[in-house]
């Protein structure tokens, strides 16, 4: 059980926090490349599953699973999407990203200081998200 | 009926088999009066709902009939002439209208497309994976279905798309449907390899096997 890596896009499709724990497998492609890449299949992924639904209503892709990682996403109606990536089996990681996001709004949202599309460099945030995951029974 | 489609994917990313189980979806007909309260526009040359859900009429409904004439791609024999439906819509002097609204459908082109998307996903999300030697996505799970995936070693994949309170027993489902695939289609000497697969006695095997699997599933519920 392991949380091995952490996105953060904002609406635009930039990524404004990228974290990683135990990535055991390192990119063949530069970072920014990845990062594109990433936003690319998360769109594909969203688009894929409206239109593979016939239910009515919103679509929203929770999760994803491969023989050695899951992919875990969170999307908020105001586009901020989060991507945490773990072990198959880990446990109630929902739960901790719908935590990670009360601690982005605490700490990043409501500081009036920051620009909201530029990269997180925000230090009670960064604190927080390292506490959040390595205090969780998966990490 | 647990399982909503089946589909077989070659190598390319082409499908070349789909089944599709029965979906119970009734439109939905009201009469309406000026102005509209729910908005409409063009989605892939369908008249789509992208706002203002009620009565049973939700987001990505489609019109398919105006005053109890069918709408043929966004047009509508109204008056004895033929207008587009927007314009029909937006006129005051139309209404009262009654309007029936579709649940959304999946074409076979749009299958086409979706099996072309998922080969690539697939190999995307194998790409970015964090850890060591991972296969592409095998389950995918949203709010309305769950998607399972099992790629052949020769890299055939075989996709089932079941409802969430489907999980057990898809593992063997799909491995089955591969035996199938490997009697019905790869012993087939008329049959190309990579071509879509036409037989009426696979479509047989995979219906008796997808009625045999929502009766065990069932049971395990």
């Amino acid at each position: 059980m392991t949380i091995f890596n952490f996105y953060l896009f904002n609406r635009d499709g930039a990524c404004v926090l990228y974290r990683e724990w135990r990535r055991e497998k390192k990119a063949v492609m530069s970072m920014e490349q990845e990062l594109k890449l990433m936003y690319g299949m998360l769109l594909s992924l969203r688009s894929f599953a409206l239109k593979l639904s016939t239910a009515a209503g919103i679509q929203q892709v929770n999760s994803f699973e491969t023989s050695q990682y899951k992919l875990n996403y969170l999307e908020t109606p105001t586009g901020l999407k989060m991507v945490l990536n773990t072990d198959p089996n880990a446990a109630g990681i929902p739960e901790l990203m719908r935590s990670i996001y009360q601690a982005y709004v605490d700490g990043v949202i409501k500081n009036v200081l920051i620009e909201s599309n530029a990269q997180l460099s925000n230090e009670l945030f960064n604190s927080r998200l390292e506490q959040l995951i390595q205090n969780h029974p998966s990490f | 009926m647990l399982i909503q489609h089946v589909f077989i994917i070659n190598r390319a990313g082409s499908l070349i088999y789909d089944w599709d189980g029965k979906v119970d979806s009734t439109g939905v007909e009201k009469t309406f009066s000026y102005p509209l309260d729910i908005v409409l526009d063009i989605i892939d040359q369908k008249v789509t709902v992208v706002f203002g859900e009620r009565d049973g009429i939700g987001l990505r409904y489609t019109v398919s009939a105006i005053n109890g004439i069918p709408v043929q791609a966004c047009k509508v024999i109204f008056g004895g002439v033929e207008k587009m439906v927007l314009d029909v819509i937006q006129e005051e002097a139309s209404y009262p209208l009654s309007i029936r609204f579709q649940a959304p459908t999946i074409t076979t082109n749009e299958k086409i497309i979706l099996s072309s998307t998922f080969h690539s996903l697939y190999t995307i999300a194998a790409q970015l994976s964090p850890a060591l030697k991972s296969s592409g996505i095998e389950v995918l799970t949203t709010n309305h279905f769950k998607l399972y995936c099992y790629q052949s070693t020769t890299g055939v994949k075989f996709v089932v798309v079941g409802s969430l309170s489907l999980s057990s027993g898809v593992d063997g489902l799909l491995r089955r449907i591969y035996e199938l695939y490997a009697d019905f289609a790869l012993k087939n000497p008329f049959y190309s390899i990579d071509m879509p697969i036409r037989c009426q006695r696979f479509d047989d095997a995979i219906r008796c096997l997808i009625e045999r699997q929502d009766k065990f599933s069932m049971l395990t519920i």
